[in-house]
């Protein structure tokens, strides 16, 4: 924590604390091992299994070992939300057991549940049977084949894969999360997105507890093709350069009014600051521009009653060269600029989950630790003395435009 | 009377005062089977007019369903080419809809006045398009094998960039702010039948926290294709027994056996009071509430005590600050399915208690049929112009009573009606509701 800093100028009243943290990723199924992973200078990239991916040639950071939950899914539904599910349903657990919230703890209208969640896609085994039953001996399709009678192969259950709220509303019936909520996607803003909604819906009594989080892509075929022609992951390199990568995750926090957690005797783990959105596409039309990431970065500065000089961490969201240059505009005129960590280097893109993992990540992280030098922008060792994270921002953007920024106060905040 | 009025005012000047910042409606737009604008829409719906027809768009032969609620291309077509351009191949017949009705909306609202565009942003209720018959063969060939060709499918003219991007859903909400120069927030709400109105209420949240001053909010659809119809055939959603396309959708009678799909768009702009007056800004209505809620029961089934929307109108009618015998209509979602017409009218009686039956409740869905992440936003659209008009909106085709739908549904004819304070109910697959509190303007 930086000295001589200004106690944050929001009231009291609209404070909101952080008494939960979960999340699951390709370094590990909970926090603790996600944090040991990190803080070893881990990367969870690695070959992509469960279906073949020789035609993509790139890694990814996939979530392997997930813990099973037991639900009243029927079994094909629960195959329609895919991984989705149990990124969500992984994560939500580890926070509520971590802010000792039982069923009884809140009444189901007062638990709130807000949620980024990444790209969900029909699954090709679920549509393909139609066109088989429809080919012609020359192995083409016959259209009328197709519509008079082809087409009842297909898996009819099949455009729930595609509503991305289906994992979100199982996780509220499994968790009796009955309260405000709100599904978000599908990219790291909108984890931001969940985040700032979830905040609101406390300050403004709708809720007692809100869960908010993310969870990202399921690592499949359509998602690599999507982010290969998008151009977040490239083709299969001839260099040694480490190249971007996807990466599967769900994160969430559990929030509360300062004062309900404290009532409650419940641990604070840390609060929320402040929150900055902008959109604006870059000019190639990949990403968000520089611009509109600085503008949100600042927006939750001033938000937060906070200049450049109160963040001690910023977690970057991305593989971007905008993002940093953002970052960089932003801090780099002060004085004892803080510390910036690539995340996304060891657990890939993550999208919606991203900055809520990156969030749960840097409220994790013990007070001495010495950050890993391979995951610093630049690289170098933070010294194992002295360094304390006290604001901490995280970005959430999207390579349609979208940007969010949010600051969190870790328990090391003076 | 006199007296409720007074109360009715002290009520909201209480809310005005506990609320960060008062959000009016400056703008709205539509575009639906009925209408190619807000004025069209009403207008048709003022005379019980129905939207549904059978479907043109594509084969329907041997579909148990063969109808819909389609909105004609010509209606889109002048517009395409002004406004889309180089961005046209992103733009999904959603986005499109979209476009048309969210142009609409910032003219009423002269958005294009406001100079702070980094304070105006977009929420939208939308899932993307559906992949195309085409693009299931193509998927065949290069993915039919063991492996993916992902050079073969993603080469130039047999799967392209734009493929995918119709189908996800916050390139339709980028595209927005750009053709609208919103620089400000940007999200994109996937709740299903609740998006529209989710994306609305989510907006409300945006400028009473200060983070816009206004808000493009709204939701879009079109799932009159080939691949998105038959999905909904498949699991049996759709009406399928129906003597003309126009009596099919018959919310609330007791002959209703399914929903009719249909396409469509809705947008309003909404603005924080002080913004709107600063800039001398038409004022239509204001967004006094909003509230939501999951059923958290079983994702195929609404609850069946209607519990999620039981307090999905609760939370709206509190965060207005109202009490529920403040409230004077219901735009339902009475989707014409057994089900939600049935609990959703229970639902509204556990909210408005003894005075249910005396509350006029109707579905704009009897004539435009469920345009799904649109319904919402269109339907919050009709509601300002029936509180502005005097007018409630009908329920057509009711015909047949249903002993378990006994509630006043404003059956067949419009009627006329002072009426300030509606809440506009929308309930998402998966058991997600969401519910507006609109109030008539008052200073």
């Amino acid at each position: 924590m930086k000295a001589g800093l200004k106690p944050p100028s929001y009231p009291p009243a609209d404070r909101v604390a952080i008494t939960g943290l979960g999340a699951v990723c390709s370094l590990g199924n909970s926090v603790p091992e996600i944090i040991q992973g990190f803080l070893s200078g881990n990367s969870g990239a690695g070959e992509i299994t469960g279906f073949d991916a020789g035609g993509f040639g790139c890694p990814a950071a996939q979530v392997k070992n997930l813990p099973a939950f037991k639900t009243d899914v029927p079994p094909q539904l629960a195959i329609t939300m895919g991984k989705h599910l149990s990124l969500l349903m992984a994560s939500v657990d580890e926070a509520l057991r971590g802010a000792s919230i039982d069923p009884g703890t809140f009444s189901p209208g007062d638990r709130g549940f807000f949620a980024g969640m990444g790209m969900v896609d029909y699954h090709v085994e679920d549509l393909l049977p139609a066109v088989l039953k429809s080919l012609n001996r020359d192995g083409d399709i016959d259209y009328d084949k197709f519509f008079l009678q082809g087409y009842r192969e297909i898996y009819p259950l099949w455009p729930l894969g595609m509503l991305n709220n289906v994992a979100f509303c199982q996780a509220s019936i499994h968790f009796g999360l009955h309260g405000e909520n709100g599904v978000f996607c599908p990219h790291g803003d909108a984890g931001v997105r969940a985040v700032f909604e979830a905040a609101c819906v406390l300050k403004e009594g709708r809720a007692k507890m809100a869960l908010a989080g993310g969870v990202s892509e399921e690592i499949s075929p359509l998602g690599l093709a999507r982010a290969r022609i998008k151009g977040l992951i490239g083709p299969p390199s001839e260099t040694s350069a480490p190249a971007p990568f996807l990466g599967e995750a769900g994160a969430m926090l559990v929030l509360e009014p300062f004062s309900t957690a404290v009532e409650r005797g419940a641990s604070i783990l840390g609060q929320i600051a402040g929150f900055g959105f902008t959109c604006e596409k870059s000019e190639d039309g990949r990403f968000a521009s520089r611009q509109a990431i600085s503008s949100a970065i600042r927006a939750a500065l001033s938000d937060a009653g906070l200049t450049p000089g109160g963040i001690d961490l910023v977690m970057l969201g991305s593989f971007d060269k905008n993002e940093l240059e953002a970052v960089h505009e932003v801090f780099d005129a002060d004085v004892s600029p803080p510390v910036i960590v690539a995340t996304a280097g060891a657990v890939g893109e993550t999208y919606a989950a991203g900055p809520v993992l990156n969030a749960a990540m840097a409220l994790a992280i013990p007070g001495d630790a010495e950050l890993p030098p391979n995951f610093l922008l630049p690289a170098r060792s933070t010294g194992s003395a002295g360094f304390k994270i006290g604001r901490v921002l995280v970005n959430g953007i999207s390579c349609e435009g979208g940007c969010g920024s949010m600051i969190l106060e870790g328990a090391n905040a003076g | 009377m006199i007296g409720r009025l007074a109360s009715l005012q002290e009520k909201l000047d209480l809310n005005a005062h506990t609320k960060s910042r008062r959000v009016v409606v400056t703008g709205y737009g539509m575009i639906t089977p009925i209408g190619k604008d807000s004025g069209e829409t009403f207008g048709n719906a003022r005379n019980s007019v129905s939207g549904i027809d059978f479907i043109s768009s594509f084969e329907t032969e041997g579909l148990p369903c063969r109808i819909g609620g389609q909105v004609s291309d010509s209606w889109l077509g002048g517009f395409q080419a002004k406004r889309l351009q180089g961005i046209e191949k992103c733009s999904s017949r959603g986005l499109k809809l979209m476009i048309a009705a969210t142009s609409e909306a910032a003219e009423m609202a002269r958005l294009d006045s406001i100079e702070n565009r980094a304070m105006i942003g977009v929420s939208l209720g939308y899932h993307g398009e559906n992949p195309s018959v085409e693009d299931l063969v193509r998927l065949y060939r290069y993915a039919g094998g063991e492996s993916w060709d992902i050079n073969g499918l993603t080469r130039d003219g047999v799967y392209s960039f734009f493929n995918f991007f119709r189908r996800k859903p916050d390139v339709a909400c980028s595209i927005l702010s750009i053709l609208f120069h919103c620089r400000g927030a940007n999200f994109t709400v996937v709740s299903a039948c609740a998006a529209g109105t989710q994306a609305i209420g989510e907006a409300l949240g945006a400028i009473r926290a200060g983070k816009a001053d206004v808000m493009i909010a709204g939701g879009c659809e079109s799932n009159l294709n080939f691949m998105g119809f038959v999905g909904f055939v498949l699991i049996r959603a759709l009406v399928e027994k129906y003597s003309s396309p126009d009596k099919a959708s018959r919310p609330f009678d007791r002959k209703r056996n399914g929903f009719v799909m249909s396409e469509g768009a809705g947008t309003l702009v909404l603005e924080s009071l002080e913004h709107a007056v600063a800039r001398n800004a038409p004022i239509f209505a204001e967004v006094l509430g909003y509230g939501s809620s999951a059923d958290a029961f079983r994702i195929t089934d609404m609850h069946p005590k209607g519990d999620g929307a039981v307090f999905a109108m609760q939370q709206a009618i509190a965060d207005a600050g109202l009490s529920a015998s403040d409230i004077e209509y219901i735009n339902a979602h009475g989707t014409s399915t057994i089900q939600n017409d049935q609990i959703e009218t229970l639902a509204i009686k556990r909210v408005l208690g003894e005075r249910a039956k005396q509350v006029p409740v109707s579905s704009n869905k009897s004539m435009t049929g469920h345009t799904i992440a649109a319904g919402g936003a269109i339907e919050a659209g009709l509601t300002i112009m029936g509180m502005n008009g005097s007018i409630v909106l009908p329920t057509i085709n009711y015909e047949f009573a249903d002993p378990k739908c006994d509630l006043d549904y404003v059956p067949n004819q419009a009627r006329q009606l002072e009426h300030g304070i509606s809440l506009s109910n929308s309930f998402g697959f998966g058991g997600q509701n969401a519910c507006l509190c609109l109030g008539k303007f008052r200073k």
